[in-house]
């Protein structure tokens, strides 16, 4: 998957209406609750096989931190 | 009465016959504005001749059956295109009918895909913050009173509409902050295209017994149109995960 492609996958899950980019602050942002971070665990699983835990996800800061958690999987 | 503004937008899945047509005409009829749903491209050309307000019933054909975990884009897509929308009613269906002994469990999924999982993937499209306009939101299931009552040769259509009960009341949980109430209808036999196909099985002697144990008769799909759209309305505006019986008393 592409980076552009992840992003957009992130947008969708915190079901926002404007563009994001990496340096984006989740902490601040309204969109990023509890139903947003359930969605981000499901496609992580879904897209990349791989299982967010708990602890990776309450670390996460920026949209680039969740990014990295895919660095890996990402072309 | 229900009301609705022109720019109070609905989805409508199988708009093409039956219920699903006769709530696009109502709300259409109503003033609200209708994105009619279907697959068959000629039913729903006659569907648009047919409403009160032809510029505001819009057609797409979609076959639901297929690529559900694209559905809710596509519903994504259906707001921009539209505008955000104000409800949704998932009255596509099929039924078949088998005795134990004839169930093909592929069949089943293939119904169950059709019955259920494609209004679970029509409803998470449906709860996006970026297609719904938020409170005053209503999701709308087509169930069937088959759920409730047993009737031979109806146990996965009645188990994939229980399936719809079960999932409206958790639904509601979920969602009720964001302002969407989710709600099903449960239908008792109507005189639709459905029934008409299983004539075989659903033949004038049957109809005319099953009528006879109906306190008001069978039912017609105008009567089933009117309070989904009591449901979509903000008239019902404190009424969330129910699953009301519309049947004629026929299940009493």
């Amino acid at each position: 998957m592409k980076k552009s492609e992840l992003l957009e996958e992130i947008k969708d899950a915190l079901q926002r209406e404007q563009p994001i980019d990496e340096s984006m602050q989740l902490s601040d942002s309204e969109e990023w609750d509890s139903l947003s971070t359930l969605a981000i665990i499901s496609f992580y699983d879904r897209l990349f096989s791989k299982t967010l835990k708990f602890n990776e996800i309450n670390k996460v800061k920026t949209v680039s931190d969740l990014v990295n958690l895919a660095s890996d999987k990402l072309e | 009465m229900a009301k609705f503004e022109r720019s109070d937008i609905f989805l409508v899945t199988g708009a093409s016959s039956g219920i699903g047509r006769q709530t696009a005409l109502r709300i259409n009829e109503l003033g609200g504005s209708v994105i009619a749903t279907a697959r068959r491209a000629q039913k729903l050309a006659d569907l648009k001749e047919k409403a009160t307000h032809p510029d505001s019933l819009f057609i797409e054909e979609k076959d639901l059956s297929k690529d559900l975990d694209d559905l809710p884009k596509w519903v994504l897509s259906l707001s921009k295109k539209y505008g955000k929308l104000k409800g949704v009613v998932m009255a596509a269906g099929v039924c078949q009918i088998f005795s134990l002994k004839a169930i093909s469990i592929q069949k089943t999924k293939e119904l169950f895909d059709i019955n259920f999982f494609s209004n679970l993937a029509l409803a998470k499209g449906f709860c996006d913050k970026r297609v719904n306009i938020g409170s005053g939101s209503s999701m709308v299931f087509v169930s069937s009173v088959g759920s409730m009552v047993g009737e031979a040769g109806l146990s996965e259509y009645s188990a994939s509409k229980g399936a719809i009960n079960s999932a409206v009341r958790s639904l509601a949980m979920e969602h009720g902050k964001l302002g969407i109430r989710v709600n099903s209808v449960l239908p008792g036999i109507v005189r639709t295209e459905m029934i008409e196909m299983l004539g075989d099985i659903y033949d004038q002697k049957y109809l005319d017994e099953m009528s006879a144990k109906y306190p008001l008769g069978l039912g017609n799909p105008q009567d089933v149109a009117d309070p989904i759209c009591f449901l979509l309305s903000d008239e019902a505006r404190w009424i969330t995960g129910q699953n009301i019986v519309i049947d004629g008393g026929g299940s009493l």
